[in-house]
């Protein structure tokens, strides 16, 4: 799953540290999301969702391109 | 936007990844120096079971309990770290669990034993495997990410 986690930190010149204190995680997990190594849990990701204040959908892109049933 | 202050880091909590890490590193050794220490103790023959059916009872009532209350521990676990390395731990027991199953019944293959020199494993040696495994894989998963 892609996301625009290191982006949306960029953007407010937040170090992974300052990032990993507002959501109440380890540095290290911060890391691993933004290198793609870890899906955060559905808790998680709303949280970075209300933090940065847009839908989660405009965070993370789950890269499915299948056709959705009617 | 207020920058927040400095994330303080806490024994086991939250940012506990270092803790846990470090942990790891000290399962690992643990687990290589039973694995060696047993490789140069002589095995001792199992001891006569005086009284087989409460042997079994014991064992049958007390896995069950014993289970029961790892899962509230594991609860706990997963109260006080943070989702991504409950994660880490939880994927690597899962390797460390299938790496003693299967190293347990390669050992019982008297061909493989004298190919490779692998001996009979006893208790410690379960233990050794499970920890090394556990420390192992739980680096690994740090490396190569959960997916």
């Amino acid at each position: 799953m892609k996301n625009r986690l290191k982006v949306l930190r960029a953007e407010r010149d937040w170090s992974q540290a300052v990032l990993a204190e507002q959501l109440d995680v380890s540095r290290q997990a911060v890391n691993a999301i933004e290198t793609g190594k870890y899906d955060p849990s559905l808790p998680l990701a709303f949280k970075i969702s209300r933090l940065f204040n847009q839908p989660i959908e405009d965070i993370f892109d789950d890269e499915f391109t299948g056709a959705t049933n009617g | 936007m207020n920058t927040p202050s400095k994330p303080s880091f806490k024994f086991y909590g939250k940012n506990s990844a270092r803790t846990i890490t470090a942990m790891f590193a000290m399962l690992f050794i643990t687990g290589l120096m039973l694995l060696v220490r047993n490789s140069f103790d002589d095995i001792e023959p199992i001891a006569d079971i005086a009284n087989p059916l409460a042997s079994s009872l014991a064992l049958i009532i007390g896995v069950p309990i014993i289970s029961f209350g790892l899962v509230i521990a594991s609860n706990l676990d997963r109260r006080c770290t943070e989702d991504y390395t409950f994660q880490l731990m939880a994927n690597a027991a899962q390797v460390a669990v299938i790496t003693m199953l299967a190293l347990n019944l390669l050992s019982s293959f008297d061909f493989l034993n004298e190919l490779t020199g692998l001996r009979e494993l006893q208790k410690d040696d379960m233990v050794g495997i499970t920890l090394m495994s556990w420390a192992t894989a739980y680096f690994i998963f740090r490396q190569r990410g959960l997916k």
